[in-house]
């Protein structure tokens, strides 16, 4: 019985309150900046470009 | 019999699909109408491709709502992320100079547009009766910058989800109609590229409109229309600090004062980019200015932001709301319009010239 309480107990424990979500704002952010800069990269080092793969609109 | 739902990662695909589709018909669309003249003589190319970007996202948002769809791409419908790649994209081919010398302008006009508008739709809103914190959500975004400034405003004002979607709705249904008139309303205004893009700026109040504005204005007008945009966009997070003050202070249940640290959660970190961007290109380590591929690449993520956004357009969250805050949003923008008319006008073209 006293390990079905300290069962209880330590579930109890392990349910910390969920943490709060980061802001989608925030994340698309920073992955905004993530995939232009990868871009930037990219087309510096020649692999897209006219030498590379050469993306038009 | 249980319902069947795609996992998040089957919808966030699918919905980045449907979007790509649908900008490679928009842009299918630009190159054939481009070469065409037009009815009465108006050559194709004035219609560009934010236009039909908007117009097909807005015919996939009907073939999704008539399919009962929607829901299940919605995840994959990502507006925000596109435009903020875009616009970091554009900061890669405007020189830091023209950056520098518009920035005096670009802030003189941002703190007169904010602060008027501001508190202009908060007195109004007043004078409707509207719920407080929906007067919040809604000057906010009228006066910063759309959709984006809803989402940090209700962020400080707990606002409820149905507010800011109303708002958000809003603004969109505001904004695509603009994108097209406010180009037209210039020329026939006979403006410089300089003032239009100002404008466009201060007046509109989404990003990806601006945007779309200045394209089919002019490069000079983008830019301008970007910098001037990109200015208010960096006041959200002071703004949503100040209404988060205020909020706080009219809660006897609140606890803890925010801080300076909400101003920098707020803050677009895209902005910070696009100005990086900017210098990287004056120091001559990339190339984002016309015919390059990062140059082409800022015109797909702008065409798959206005596709994301007409996708996203809800008419039945409006209906839910009334049409009080209609009158007030309307109200607003024919003062928005009015006033950045004249601020841009004085600013650019007799203080702070470019």
């Amino acid at each position: 019985m006293s390990k079905k309480k300290k069962n209880t107990s330590t579930q109890h424990l392990s349910k910390k309150p969920a943490p709060a979500k980061a802001s989608f704002k925030l994340s698309e952010d920073w992955l905004s900046l993530l995939i232009a800069f990868v871009i930037f990269l990219l087309s510096a080092i020649g692999v897209l470009g006219k030498n590379g793969i050469n993306i038009t609109f | 019999m249980r319902k069947f739902t795609l996992p998040r990662w089957a919808q966030i695909l699918l919905g980045l699909l449907l979007t790509l589709l649908l900008g490679l018909l928009a842009w299918w669309i630009t190159g054939k109408v481009y070469k065409t003249n037009l009815p009465l003589g108006i050559p194709g190319k004035v219609l560009e491709y934010p236009l039909w970007a908007a117009l097909a996202g807005l015919l996939g948002n009907a073939l999704l709502r008539l399919t009962r769809q929607h829901e299940t791409l919605r995840a994959g419908i990502r507006t925000e992320l596109f435009l903020k790649v875009g616009l970091i994209l554009l900061g890669a081919g405007i020189n830091i100079k023209l950056l520098a010398t518009a920035a005096a302008g670009a802030i003189l006009q941002a703190a007169v547009m904010i602060s008027s508008v501001f508190f202009f739709s908060w007195w109004l809103a007043g004078k409707f009766k509207l719920d407080e914190r929906l007067r919040a959500v809604m000057s906010t975004a009228v006066s910063v910058c759309g959709v984006s400034a809803a989402i940090a405003a209700a962020g400080s004002v707990s606002a409820k989800k149905e507010q800011v979607t109303y708002v958000t709705t809003l603004v969109i249904l505001v904004a695509l109609p603009m994108m097209v008139l406010m180009p037209i309303l210039a020329n026939t205004l006979g403006l410089s590229e300089t003032v239009a893009g100002a404008w466009f700026g201060g007046n509109i109040d989404t990003t990806a409109a601006v945007i779309g504005a200045g394209t089919i204005y002019g490069e000079t007008a983008q830019q301008i229309a970007g910098i001037i945009k990109n200015t208010q966009n960096a006041a959200i997070g002071l703004v949503a600090f100040l209404l988060a003050i205020y909020f706080a202070s009219r809660d006897p249940a609140s606890k803890g004062r925010p801080s300076a640290r909400l101003v920098w959660q707020r803050f677009p970190k895209f902005v910070l980019g696009f100005v990086l961007a900017s210098i990287l290109y004056a120091l001559g380590w990339i190339d984002g200015g016309k015919g390059t591929v990062i140059a082409a690449i800022k015109d797909w993520a702008f065409t798959l932001a206005f596709v994301s956004m007409g996708l996203e357009l809800s008419i039945t969250q409006m209906r839910q709301m009334g049409w009080k805050p209609v009158i007030v949003f309307a109200l607003v923008t024919i003062f928005n319009t009015l006033l950045a008319l004249g601020v841009s006008y004085v600013i650019f073209t007799y203080l702070l010239p470019l």
